[in-house]
């Protein structure tokens, strides 16, 4: 019999949500400081005040709810859950007080957007958006992509718990013996690839002429958005704003970096780049990159809309990038889209949302090692059923380490597959349902699951509010790959019903 | 809010002002995107404010035109036409609304497949103007509120913790 949740849950997790709560309104004290840099003193005051309620709340949790023991894994799984819900309303909350989003719904769907590193936009005149809420949006990605609960874990969540809410963020592998060392790696690992990379898109922009402190905000802004692969740009246009090839290469090459697996990352940091040649899920990323950009290239031999290959390749192949490493980035409108792209292009980018960049890294969507275990599973089912009855068929593949294919791995990997293409087609449907084309909402509902966001220009303000809701939903469910959720909803529900 | 909604009608007067004054020969961004073939190569006339920052790649310079509904990239080779841009859109800056005549490509071969307008003729239709910061005293006063409640809160807490330590001490 699966046990009812006590009153002692209840105290664990809103013990910890207070914490969380406390440690959001810590954070937001950095845009008070870019906001003070830039003398845009109503947006600090926006800021202070959500801070301070987000202190508030926080306190208040901690004092009611005090922590009896340890959390158990039912208990951490759902404080994943609950905690990014309320994340993402915590978070919405200076973005609304900017008066940029028409309503809470709005800048709640940009919170979870940015926390879940998706890169949709509801957003109304970002070009007029002060220094300080802008940065607000990115840093949202910076946490969200490295996990509320990885921040978490470095600062507050000690003891037996970590590995549980870690496990619940859906962040499986233990790069380092103890999780909140592995916690503390990435965290390094994040913030010198930030130096390097803010460095990079800094000096290209200060070689356009951009005034070194627009150029510093952009480099910033746009590194941690690319890193962890959100896709959001600080102005309207994303990066067609920029008009520059050196900055196209430069982020591509940032969420080529974010997308791939941090123990991957820890192999070559501690001297073993062969581990980039050996690695099975990263072979296997490399080759779905090439099969989906020739797809895209068949697309286009039916419709060529490009001047010359070298257009044709910038475009297409960028957009292909940002959408198989999750980021969202757009160096083409959503016209453009809808306009140029034949079906089998688009699909060739569906397709590369849906699979999304490697296990344990800052992408989104199915991961490319479930699909190298489901594919190992085929093959091993294939040569059991053709060997003797007697073979013992073992297959193996290596990723880190050299790793076993088992049945339960197998099985996991396929339930994940499944579900998230089911939550792909019913986002779909949902918004065919609200009347947009089949394929467009196929898109758009693809995007916000797989957290890319990249758009056929259904997501904006203008949108239905109950497709807000259902692409939250896709966002958060998406981001933190169901199971976690699913025990969240069985607290809930054994909450109401007698013990 | 009451800033940004102030701002918005004035950029719509501005809009509306600037297209009744220079005549109906004016295209929306939205039309060229429409319709790009009807002006695939055509020199087109458009009106906008002036966003963000004016970039540079050797001789070429880059600058967004938003016209109230969509965005546009222009490039613009000659320096006495660049020099007439003196306020870029911004927070608390609407930039200059400027008219825009130049040739259209929806596929630039020259900028990699850039969607762009090459500017023959660049004017000023209005200038820009920069807005106040200004800050809602009912805000301000909800702030103050909430800092004496997190000191309240701090304090006990920590009150608490050190009554805690001491009686932990004492068994």
């Amino acid at each position: 019999m699966i046990p009812h949740f006590s009153r002692e849950d209840v105290n664990s997790i809103l013990h910890y949500i207070g914490k969380l709560t406390h440690g959001f309104g810590i954070v937001m004290i950095v845009p008070v400081f870019i906001g003070i840099l830039n003398a845009e003193w109503a947006p600090c005051i926006d800021f202070i005040i959500s801070s301070l309620l987000c202190i508030s709340i926080g306190n208040l949790l901690l004092m009611t709810f005090p922590l009896e023991r340890d959390l158990n894994w039912r208990q951490g799984m759902s404080l994943v859950a609950l905690s990014w819900l309320v994340a993402m309303l915590l978070g919405a909350m200076p973005l609304y007080l900017s008066g940029h989003y028409k309503s809470y719904l709005d800048s709640a769907f940009e919170s979870m957007s940015a926390l879940a590193t998706t890169g949709l936009v509801v957003v109304n005149d970002l070009d007029h958006m002060a220094y300080a809420c802008n940065f607000w949006r990115h840093l949202m990605c910076f946490i969200g992509g490295q996990g509320i609960i990885l921040v978490a874990l470095t600062l507050f969540v000690k003891g037996g718990s970590a590995f549980k809410v870690y496990v619940g963020e859906a962040r499986e592998e233990k790069i380092m013996p103890n999780i909140v060392q592995t916690a503390r790696f990435i965290w390094f690992v994040s913030l010198t690839y930030l130096v390097i990379g803010t460095l990079i898109l800094f000096l290209i922009n200060l070689f356009r002429n951009i005034s070194p402190g627009r150029a510093l905000f952009h480099a910033i802004c746009l590194f941690m958005a690319g890193w962890d692969t959100a896709g959001f740009s600080v102005q309207s246009q994303n990066i067609l704003y920029y008009h520059s090839p050196a900055v196209e290469t430069a982020t591509a090459m940032f969420c080529l970096l974010g997308a791939v697996n941090f123990g991957v990352h820890y192999a070559v940091w501690t001297g073993r780049p062969k581990e980039l040649l050996k690695n099975f899920e990263l072979k296997a990323y490399v080759m779905s990159i090439l099969v989906l950009f020739a797809l895209v290239c068949v697309g286009f031999t039916m419709q060529f809309p490009f001047p010359d290959y070298v257009s044709f390749f910038r475009k297409t192949f960028y957009q292909l990038i940002s959408a198989h490493t999750g980021a969202g980035y757009a160096n083409v409108t959503t016209y453009h889209f809808l306009k140029y792209w034949p079906p089998l292009a688009l699909l060739g980018i569906i397709m590369a949302m849906g699979l999304g960049g490697s296990s344990s890294s800052t992408s989104g969507g199915i991961k490319i090692l479930r699909m190298c275990l489901f594919y190992k599973g085929i093959k091993k089912e294939v040569k059991i059923l053709t060997s003797p009855e007697s073979a013992v068929i073992v297959e193996k593949f290596h990723h880190i380490r050299d790793v076993t294919v088992e049945d339960n791995h197998i099985k996991m990997a396929a339930m994940i597959i499944l579900l998230y293409i089911t939550m792909y087609l019913i986002g779909g449907l949902i918004g065919s349902f609200y009347g947009y084309p089949f394929l467009s909402a196929l898109f758009e509902s693809v995007s916000a699951t797989a957290n890319v966001g990249l758009s056929m220009g259904i997501t904006s303000p203008a949108m239905p509010n109950g497709l807000k809701v259902v692409y939250i939903i896709q966002m958060w469910m998406g981001r933190l790959e169901f199971i976690s959720i699913f025990v969240m909803f069985k607290f809930i529900l054994s909450l109401k019903s007698p013990q | 809010m009451k800033k940004i909604g102030t701002g918005y009608i004035l950029v719509l007067l501005g809009l509306l002002m600037a297209n009744g004054l220079f005549g109906s020969d004016r295209i929306p961004v939205r039309e060229l995107f429409d319709n790009a073939d009807r002006y695939e190569g055509q020199k087109v006339t458009i009106i906008g404010e002036v966003i963000g920052d004016i970039m540079r790649d050797g001789k070429t310079s880059w600058v967004n035109i938003n016209d109230g509904d969509f965005l546009i990239g222009a490039v613009i080779l000659d320096e006495s036409l660049l020099g007439k841009i003196k306020k870029i859109g911004r927070y608390r800056v609407h930039g200059d609304t400027v008219r825009i005549s130049g040739f259209y490509q929806t596929h630039c071969r020259e900028h990699l497949g850039e969607r762009d307008i090459h500017v023959e003729a660049l004017d000023v239709v209005t200038g820009g103007y920069e807005l106040e910061d200004s800050i809602d005293l009912y805000e301000v006063i909800v702030s103050i509120l909430l800092a004496v409640a997190t000191l309240i809160f701090v304090f006990h807490t920590h009150g608490r913790n050190v009554r805690k330590d001491s009686a932990g001490q004492h068994d």
